[in-house]
Order: structure tokens, then C-alpha cells, then sequence
């Protein structure tokens, strides 16, 4: 398994794509997973996703195989929610209920959690020799691995019991978890927000608990899945100092925690001109003059760069891969563009040492 | 500021500025509030979520909840769903017994977490606190708000709606009316789409524009961003890359296909009717250049 992490806006997702292509050609059987609401893995793999089903994409000359599909988060929940509860009367009280109509697209985590557990059943099947995650676009990229806790710990017993509609509550009990204050919290928070919104959240909290099992259990086996030995995590970032900061931050994090970090990839580092020289030649003029200095101001301005990547760099362990993609005059559109960038992170990857 | 050009948005209380991960709507954010507080308007550039991205930018001791002037002009502040909630709890409830039981307690914090859409609403609360006349005073002429990236920004938007659709009745409901209201009032409220001009970014943009539309019945302006401004003409290029080889050749064939790319996208976005401004490829790593010279565009496009 690869999991492409990285902030929003850094071509994690064409990165993904490229690396399952490259997967592919190598002989694996292989899946890309992407979480996409504007459906960008589809762009640029030319391909029209509608449906959150594996589809298979064929590659030239490849001895393995590739497939992509986009992770629908609402679709995953229901479907987890379908599933996991024995009674049909819950699942129909929890999609229902009004909070959680809103709750698969707005929870903050919710993205997280049903890409690991698409995942997580992408890996079970035992379809794939390699799947690959593109991560959900996060303001900060650790947010993809906190994730799992954070939706854990809102549904662990002490919360779910506390909403508990009074029917439900076993006397004496409850009441001595539930101290005073939770009471005197549950009164204001009332006041403040209205009954109706306590109702809605005592009704959901209510169903929710009878899959609240099974939410832990699969949130555990996730977490164990991106800790194991056949685990790679892959960070993609952009060329400007405060992308590289955050990678620098990202990397550390995970090492820290126990993931396995192989490979840093820099997207758009330099444009593919950069090592020429423009030397004077014969051409001569004002225009000519103009570009001249213009490719001096380009010049200089990737210069400042390779300085920040160097620094970069240098403070990586030297276990980690570090892969420098150019810029390309177009945009990466088709499996053509994506063939091409798939070489490039290869033939890159192979010159380090 | 006699003599130039009206800083755009000025006559909005509230402007939301959002756009795809990566294409600097932070930048074009914190360039219009300093256009906005040098005309003379009293504005605050406010962050919303749990991490500043202005203080590594500017490197700033620490961005809070509580705004701080910039050197700028313009006072910044950072809003998270618990901040505001816990400011408009407290402001509300005003016995500290009470507010140390809400915040302390393990169980309210899930809370904070869960309930969907309550974070949300408590930091659409807090930008629109002021106009609303709700909790403690925000007096700004206007607030520019570097928003979240298109997908989330969207679920951002529409929080209130669905929960005043959810929750018809009592404080929630109220709140989440009137907040719903301001955000869908055109007098009040702008949105301003960040992109770069190319594929990606872009058809997202046109997404999130019609998404928005929709939603809130409001049309979203556009700010291309990063726009490549050549020092000769077209014609010159191309005939600097066909009669060169190597390095200059090279280089201006570079320059043709940016021109071509930028010229493709400008007129997708011209085609669908969106209101355009933008702002040139700055070739500086100064964050205060940077700010300085998106701002200074804005004005002038």
C-alpha cells in the first residue's frame, strides 16, 4: 500500500494516478483510490467517473493492470451504516435522523474515515497487490492520520451514553457516571442551542451506538493497516518555502509516529529550460534583449528556490527518497501526459542513490 | 486615494475568499485587506479552522482569536469552531463556574467535534456577530475572510441552511436564519473565487461558482492568479522561438506555451460570464512584496 499525503493544491492526486500507471507497467495489479470532489483523478486519467466503482484503465504495454475509483463519502457511510447494523429499523432511524443527513459531507473527519475504510476494503478483497491512496485535501496534511482517533473519540461509550434518550438509562448506574456538571452542561448547551437540536442529538447519538462497535473496531484495523510493514507513505509537495516547511513537518510527524516514509516527491520544481544557458548567439534586437532579461528574472528566481530545496533536503534522513518532477508546459491531461510523468518519477527515483 | 482606482469589494461587509488548495487565495486575501485598509476602510482579515497559515507567512509570534493590528493596517485574527462557540458561551452564560464546566469537560468538547455543522455555524456566527449585533462588538467595515478550499468551503456555505432546515426552531434555528440570510445577501456578502490558469483549477472554480449559485443564489468573482506578464508582444515571442535554438529558443517556446495556456483559460472563464481580475506572477519569495503587489492588481484590473 502507498499513501500520498500532502496538503491541498500540490498534484497529490496526478502523483497518484502516475504512480499507479508506473505500478502497472511493472506487473502489479493495481488500484488508485481517490477521494475527489471535483473528480480530478477522472480529468487526468481522461476518464469519466460516475460511479464510486473499481474501473479498470488499460495501459499500453503494461503486464499488470490498473484501476481507479473515486471515494464517495456519503455512499461509504451509508453503506457502513447498512451493514453493520443488525436492524433495519436502525439504519432507517440514523438516515433519518437529520443531523446525520448532514453529517457525511460536513463531520470534520468524516472524509478521513471513509477513505480508510474504503481502503481497508479495497485491501481485504484481495483484488489488488497494490493500492494507492490519494488522501483527502486537508488545510494540514498531518489532519489525514488524526483523523481516525478524532472520529473515534466522538463516539466512544462516554458520549454516546451520556445522550442516551431517558428510557434507555439503566437508574443509578448512568446517573453516577453522568456527574452533576455534565447535567448543568447538558441544561446550558439546551438553552443556548433549543430543544430541538438536543432531541435531534439524543436521537442520533441513540442509533449511532449500536454501531459504535464496529466503527472502533474497523478504525483500529485501519490504523494498523498504514503502521504495517507493507506500508509506504509517499509525501507530495509543492516548490514554495511554506509547502516545503509543512513537509518537513509532515515527514517528522510520521516517523514519529511509526509510519513508514520512503519518498519525498517535489512537484513543479523547475521548468525544463532551466539548466540551458540563453547565450548571446546572433540574435540580436530589443525583443531579444527583453527575453534575455526576463529568462535572467526567471532564472534568478528559481536559483532562490533550489536554495530552499537544498535546505530541504539536506534535513531528510537518508532513507528518504527525494523525487524533483518538472514543470511541463501543459497541464497533465490524458494517460499520454500521465505515461510520461510516470517515466519521469521513475527515471528520477532510479538517480538516487 | 483620490485619483485611483476603487479597491473592488468595498462597498461588502463580509467577503469569503476561496479557491482550489495551492492556488494563493491566502495571499490575494491578505493583499485586499491592505488594499481595503489603505483606502481607509476599518478591516479585519480573519482565518477560520485550527492553524494560522499567516503566521508562518509572516512570522508573527501568534495569531489568535482576539484580532491584532498588522503592520499592514488591517487587524488579523484566527477563528476556530471552539474559539467562537466558547466566546459566545461565555459572553452568554457570564459565570465562570459554569464556562470552566463546559470547556473542561471531556464530554462537551466531543460534543464541539460531532454535532454536525455546529462548528460551522458557530465561526459563520462569529464573521457575521457584528451585523447581527450578537455577542461581544466587531466593528469593521469590512471582514475579509481567507476561507476554506473549494469542497469544504461549500459544505462551509451551506451549514446554515441545513441547519435552520434541520433545527426550525429555538436559539440554533434563529441564529442559523439569520446568519443564512447575510450570507445570501448580495448588498452584504461577496465571494471571491481564487484560481491559476490551468485545467484543474479552473474547472473547479466554474464548479464552485455554479455550486454557489445555486446555494446561495449569488454570482462568485474570480481572481486569476500568478498570470505570467510578458515584456514583449506575442508576435515577438514566436519569432524569437522559431528563428532560435538552445537556451533562447528554448525559452521562449516555454514562454509561447504559457501565453497559449493562459490566453486558452482566460477565455473559458471570460465564456462563462465570471467577473475577472488578476494578479501577475511576482517573481519574490518577500511575503510583504507578495501581499503588496496582489493588492496593488486588484485595484487596478
Amino acid at each position: 500500500m502507498v499513501v500520498c499525503a500532502g496538503s491541498g493544491g500540490v498534484g497529490k492526486t496526478t502523483m497518484s494516478a502516475a504512480l499507479g500507471v508506473r505500478a502497472a507497467q511493472l506487473g502489479r495489479r493495481t488500484l488508485v483510490l481517490t477521494v475527489d470532489p471535483a473528480k480530478r483523478l477522472a480529468s487526468a486519467l481522461g476518464l469519466d467517473l460516475k460511479d464510486d466503482s473499481d474501473r479498470a484503465i488499460p495501459i499500453p504495454e503494461a503486464s499488470g493492470s490498473l484501476s481507479a475509483a473515486v471515494i464517495d463519502s456519503k455512499k461509504i457511510f451509508d453503506r457502513f451504516v447498512s451493514t453493520h447494523s443488525k436492524q433495519a429499523e436502525v439504519v432507517e432511524r440514523i438516515q433519518r435522523n437529520r443531523l446525520y443527513q448532514q453529517m457525511s459531507t460536513t463531520l470534520a473527519g468524516s472524509q478521513e474515515f471513509t477513505a480508510l475504510e474504503r481502503l481497508l476494503q479495497s485491501v481485504e478483497s484481495g483484488t489488488y497487490d497494490l493500492v494507492i491512496l490519494d488522501t483527502p485535501p486537508t488545510k494540514h496534511a498531518m489532519d489525514f492520520l488524526t483523523a481516525p482517533q478524532r472520529i473515534n473519540s466522538l463516539f466512544q461509550d462516554a458520549v454516546t451514553k451520556w445522550f442516551l434518550p431517558s428510557g434507555d438509562k439503566p437508574k443509578g448506574f448512568i446517573a453516577s457516571l453522568v456527574g452533576r456538571g455534565t447535567r448543568t452542561v447538558l441544561k446550558s448547551l439546551e438553552h443556548l442551542t433549543g430543544g430541538p437540536f438536543i432531541e435531534e442529538l439524543i436521537d442520533f447519538f441513540g442509533a449511532v451506538r449500536s454501531i459504535q462497535e464496529v466503527l472502533r473496531e474497523r478504525s483500529e484495523r485501519a490504523h494498523a493497516l498504514l503502521t504495517s510493514e507493507t506500508t509506504r507513505f509517499v509525501v507530495v509537495t509543492s516548490f514554495d518555502a511554506a509547502k516545503l516547511l509543512e513537509a518537513k513537518y509532515l515527514q517528522g510527524q510520521l516517523k514519529r509516529l511509526g509510519y513508514r516514509f520512503s519518498a519525498v516527491i517535489i512537484n513543479r520544481a523547475f521548468p525544463l529550460w532551466l539548466p540551458h544557458e540563453v547565450a548571446s548567439g546572433d540574435a540580436q534586437g530589443i525583443a531579444v534583449e527583453k527575453v534575455r532579461k526576463f529568462f535572467d528574472t526567471f532564472r534568478e528566481y528559481y536559483s532562490t528556490r533550489y536554495t530552499l530545496y537544498e535546505d530541504f533536503a539536506k534535513g531528510l534522513s537518508g532513507d528518504v527518497a527525494v523525487v524533483r518532477i518538472p514543470e511541463y508546459r501543459q497541464d497533465v491531461h490524458g494517460l499520454h501526459d500521465l505515461t510520461d510523468l510516470a517515466r519521469a518519477l521513475s527515471a528520477a527515483g532510479e538517480s538516487k542513490p | 486615494m483620490q485619483g485611483q482606482a476603487a479597491v473592488p469589494w468595498s462597498d461588502k461587509k463580509i467577503v469569503f475568499v476561496s479557491g482550489k488548495g495551492g492556488v494563493g487565495k491566502s495571499l490575494v486575501a491578505a493583499g485586499l485587506a491592505r488594499e481595503l485598509a489603505r483606502s481607509g476602510r476599518k478591516t479585519l482579515l480573519a482565518e477560520i479552522g485550527e492553524t494560522s497559515y499567516y503566521q508562518d507567512f509572516w512570522g508573527l509570534p501568534r495569531v489568535g482569536h482576539v484580532p491584532t493590528r498588522t503592520a499592514d493596517g488591517f487587524d488579523l485574527a484566527l477563528w476556530s469552531g471552539e474559539t467562537s462557540l466558547r466566546e459566545y458561551v461565555l459572553f452568554y452564560l457570564k459565570m465562570e463556574r459554569l464556562y470552566s464546566l463546559f470547556f473542561e469537560n471531556k464530554v462537551m468538547r466531543a460534543l464541539v467535534n460531532v454535532a454536525p455543522g455546529l462548528a460551522e455555524i458557530a465561526i459563520l456566527g462569529k464573521v457575521t456577530s457584528g451585523l447581527r449585533k450578537v455577542g461581544p462588538p466587531l466593528d469593521y467595515d469590512t471582514i475579509v475572510v481567507d476561507s476554506y478550499a473549494t469542497g469544504h468551503a461549500l459544505a462551509l456555505f451551506q451549514a446554515p441552511k441545513g441547519m435552520k432546515e434541520a433545527i426550525g426552531f429555538g436559539p440554533m434555528g434563529h441564529h442559523s436564519r439569520e446568519i443564512d440570510e447575510i450570507l445570501r445577501d448580495p448588498k452584504l456578502t461577496a465571494y471571491v473565487v481564487v484560481t491559476l490558469l490551468e485545467e484543474l483549477p479552473v474547472s473547479e472554480t466554474l464548479e464552485f461558482r455554479l455550486a454557489l449559485e445555486k446555494e446561495l443564489g449569488i454570482l462568485a468573482d474570480v481572481v486569476a492568479n500568478k498570470v505570467v506578464e510578458f515584456p514583449v508582444s506575442r508576435n515577438e515571442i514566436e519569432e524569437i522561438a522559431s528563428a532560435n535554438r538552445g537556451g533562447l529558443g528554448e525559452f521562449s517556446d516555454y514562454l509561447r506555451a504559457i501565453d497559449k495556456r493562459q490566453e486558452k483559460y482566460l477565455d473559458q472563464l471570460t465564456k462563462s460570464g465570471v467577473g475577472l481580475r488578476k494578479v501577475p506572477l511576482v517573481f519574490s519569495a518577500d511575503p510583504n512584496v507578495l501581499v503588496e503587489k496582489a493588492g496593488e492588481a486588484l485595484r487596478k484590473t
